[in-house]
């Protein structure tokens, strides 16, 4: 059982990019800010502890991710399912991230992804509200966000 | 002996890596059916032969939990073999789906020679039962 700290998120989200998608990334303590509109991804879960997760990515890197999963090279086409893979990409990451904060034999629900496109003003004003978060950069200097929101005790999944 | 595929998930982009990480597991498919729920799935299997399900947990409308409830139920489909493909890691989970019968566990992310021991156990069972 480990506790929820930048390092442990940056780990999980690491190895989930490099196992999934074959994107290597590096965690980032000042990373550049996003420029333009990103990619959210949010799930909820219940548990010991009841909380959200949070991956917000550049949508290029999105499509790149998509085009990963898919195995198939980038291009037209691939737009439309960037959001289905940011959604699925957290969906394996909380599945990796409970069991190694609540431990192997705790019983967890998990709910289902949802995938919208924010502004980066909206982005840092989550960033400000999570228990804790990191930032990775991958090979190209694209940027990966993942912040954890934990709720009191006792909650459902949100 | 090829067999229709009905893989179940809420994500058309997993639904995808199942088909392509099945073929590439080497079972021969004669045809693949997709769901995007455990009630869209239940539909397709009333409609269709189905000789094995690839199913994950955590969906919209109806759970994988409750496709497998549901198809305990069901005389026509008891027996009908499950790969339970999810993000879940909990080995608390994987055990308790076993004892309900499910004929394998693929964790997400998964690698493509992960089905094929999940084949291989479908096939081993005996309970896959294809068409010659």
């Amino acid at each position: 059982v480990a506790e929820a700290t930048p390092a442990l998120l940056a780990e999980t989200l690491g190895a989930t990019l490099e196992e999934a998608a074959f994107v290597f990334t590096q965690p980032e303590e000042s990373p550049p800010p996003f420029a333009a509109r990103v990619l959210e991804a949010r799930i909820g879960f219940s548990g010991p502890s009841a909380g959200e997760l949070r991956l917000v990515a550049d949508p290029s890197l999105a499509r790149t991710l998509a085009a990963n999963l898919l195995g198939e090279e980038e291009g037209a086409g691939l737009e439309a399912r960037a959001p289905d893979a940011l959604g699925e990409l957290l969906n394996m990451v909380i599945g990796a991230l409970v069991v190694r904060l609540f431990g192997d034999d705790a019983r967890c629900r998990l709910g289902t992804p949802r995938v919208r496109e924010i502004g980066p003003a909206e982005h840092a004003a989550g960033l400000a509200g999570a228990a804790c978060a990191a930032t990775l950069l991958e090979e190209e200097g694209r940027r990966i966000d993942l912040a954890l929101k934990l709720l009191p005790a006792g909650g459902g999944v949100p | 002996v090829s067999y229709a595929v009905l893989i179940a998930d809420d994500s058309a982009i997993v639904r995808s890596m199942v088909r392509k990480a099945i073929g590439m597991a080497g079972l021969p498919v004669s045809e693949f059916h997709e769901a995007a729920n455990g009630r869209e799935a239940l539909e397709v299997m009333s409609r269709h032969w189905v000789d094995v399900v690839f199913a994950d947990l955590n969906m919209p409308e109806m759970s994988g939990a409750e496709l497998l409830e549901r198809m305990s139920q069901d005389a026509a489909l008891v027996s009908t073999p499950v790969v339970v493909v999810s993000s879940e890691h909990s080995q608390a989970k994987i055990d308790e789906l076993k004892r309900k019968g499910i004929c394998a566990y693929l964790k997400k992310p998964f690698r493509p020679e992960s089905f094929r021991e999940a084949v291989e156990a479908v096939l081993a069972a005996g309970r896959g039962g294809g068409r010659g």
